[in-house]
């Protein structure tokens, strides 16, 4: 119990939020947790936190090894509060940023895989391969959507998503 | 025609108002689940069709909380206040789940009857010192306690998020030891003296907002003790004194009461002045 709750509270610095979140401390305010965003979500990526987050309980989070952000824009057309704001454009969203774990990563390590880069939505821009091989995130491109995270063939993926 | 119907039948409108306002907190994600999206939300704030609504307890939390005014909330603020201005704090008895879920455990009959005091109302007073310790917590503390306290905003929720992901948290659990409580302890302690809800809507209340009207002239002067409109009043008010608001959230269960008895109380716009019965008998 105590350990969970001590789990949630290192991961409180790195909740990925739906896309068009405000900053971290704002959202926590604005957020009036009415659950609004989850329900409208087509893919149901959108999950709910519960009590042992504190005071972030009930807000929406993403957790991208379950089911990515597919960058439909449905979420913050709906929220009333103003925690998601409207992005006009999806290579305009600023989620969190996708960071690749070079010594688990199976193309770094000699074998042939480009999974994250042919899945990722902003398609050869926010993730390109090196020398046709070795992936690397172009940080300014990447929406933090975690399509890789969740494609990624290793266990723990080798590519997730910093959020902020 | 239609109205003098609606008036002998208060009850079963009440009950089926309640009933339908507690399948949309089932429906409702429900329907999410299964594709359909025109109505949205929960009891914090939902959106039926392109018309949002918001709890305006949540609007003022958010407006101390982020020190700004946000037009899309402040909007969707605008149907409830109207209807609390008009009606008064009918979403309580009329729509409320928490109340529901709490008259029907009051139906079977487990509370240890507690002697109910004749011809006093509470000191409206009281009523106000829950939400004015909620704003200051909110101001102080910065957390929006609103939220976690507000008993339709968690019920619904848990029910959302129990069909959407089969799971619910220590919010359930909280509501269920307030409803344990309120069988123990004291009857309606909640909805009286604690809800920032209902506090809010209390707020919004004018000369011509909706209310319970004594005719002292009907009244037959039941030798019951209690009369049985204080013993119908969920709420243990006497409709017969002033001083029921800001406690009075319009059930009409008094009115249903009476209305076997001389038919002495009905809904009223028009606010007169209220009359103690003592008065009546002493002039």
């Amino acid at each position: 119990m105590i350990f969970k709750l001590l789990e949630s509270w290192a991961q409180k610095k790195s909740l990925l939020r739906p896309p068009g979140a405000v900053p971290e401390q704002e959202f926590l305010k604005k957020c009036i947790r009415c659950l609004k965003c989850v329900e409208v979500c087509p893919y149901n990526s959108i999950k709910v936190l519960h009590a042992e987050s504190g005071d972030s309980m009930g807000t929406p989070v993403i957790r991208a090894r379950e089911v990515p952000c597919y960058l439909c824009m449905e979420c913050p057309a709906v929220c009333p509060s103003g925690a998601l704001q409207p992005v006009k454009e999806k290579e305009k969203v600023r989620m969190g940023v996708a960071k690749i774990d070079e010594s688990t990563c199976l193309a770094y390590n000699g074998i042939l895989c480009r999974a994250c880069y042919e899945r990722c939505p902003i398609y050869r821009e926010a993730v390109i391969l090196d020398q046709e091989i070795y992936p690397v995130v172009v940080e300014d491109k990447c929406v933090g959507c975690g399509v890789c995270e969740n494609v990624c063939l290793t266990n723990p993926p080798s590519i997730s998503v910093k959020p902020g | 025609m239609l109205f003098k119907y609606f008036y002998n039948h208060l009850s079963f409108f009440r009950r089926l108002s309640q009933i339908m306002a507690l399948i949309f907190i089932f429906a409702v994600p429900w329907l999410n689940r299964n594709g359909f999206h025109q109505i949205l939300g929960t009891y914090y704030s939902m959106s039926i069709g392109p018309i949002d609504i918001v709890d305006p307890a949540l609007l003022i939390q958010s407006i101390l909380l982020t020190k700004q005014f946000y037009i899309t909330l402040i909007f969707a603020a605008i149907l409830p206040v109207l209807i609390a201005l008009v009606f008064g704090r009918v979403f309580c008895s009329w729509a409320c789940p928490f109340n529901f879920f709490v008259e029907l455990i009051e139906k079977i009959g487990f509370f240890a009857r507690k002697r109910i005091k004749k011809n006093v109302n509470p000191k409206p007073l009281y009523y106000w010192i829950s939400p004015l310790v909620f704003l200051l917590f909110i101001l102080i503390f910065n957390t929006p306690i609103i939220t976690f306290f507000s008993m339709p905003g968690l019920i619904s929720s848990q029910v959302g998020q129990a069909i959407f992901f089969g799971s619910i948290g220590f919010e359930l659990t909280f509501v269920l030891i307030i409803i344990g409580l309120e069988i123990i302890i004291a009857r309606k302690f909640w909805c009286k003296y604690i809800c920032p809800v209902g506090a809010i809507l209390a707020l919004c209340r004018t000369r011509r907002t909706l209310t319970v009207q004594f005719t002292p002239q009907k009244c037959i002067r039941s030798s019951q003790n209690p009369p049985p409109c204080q013993s119908a009043c969920p709420l243990h008010l006497n409709p017969r004194s002033k001083g029921i608001h800001p406690y009075c959230y319009n059930c009409g269960k008094c009115i249903s009461a009476c209305q076997k008895h001389g038919n002495a109380l009905n809904f009223s716009f028009q606010n007169k002045k209220q009359i103690n019965l003592k008065e009546i008998i002493n002039r």
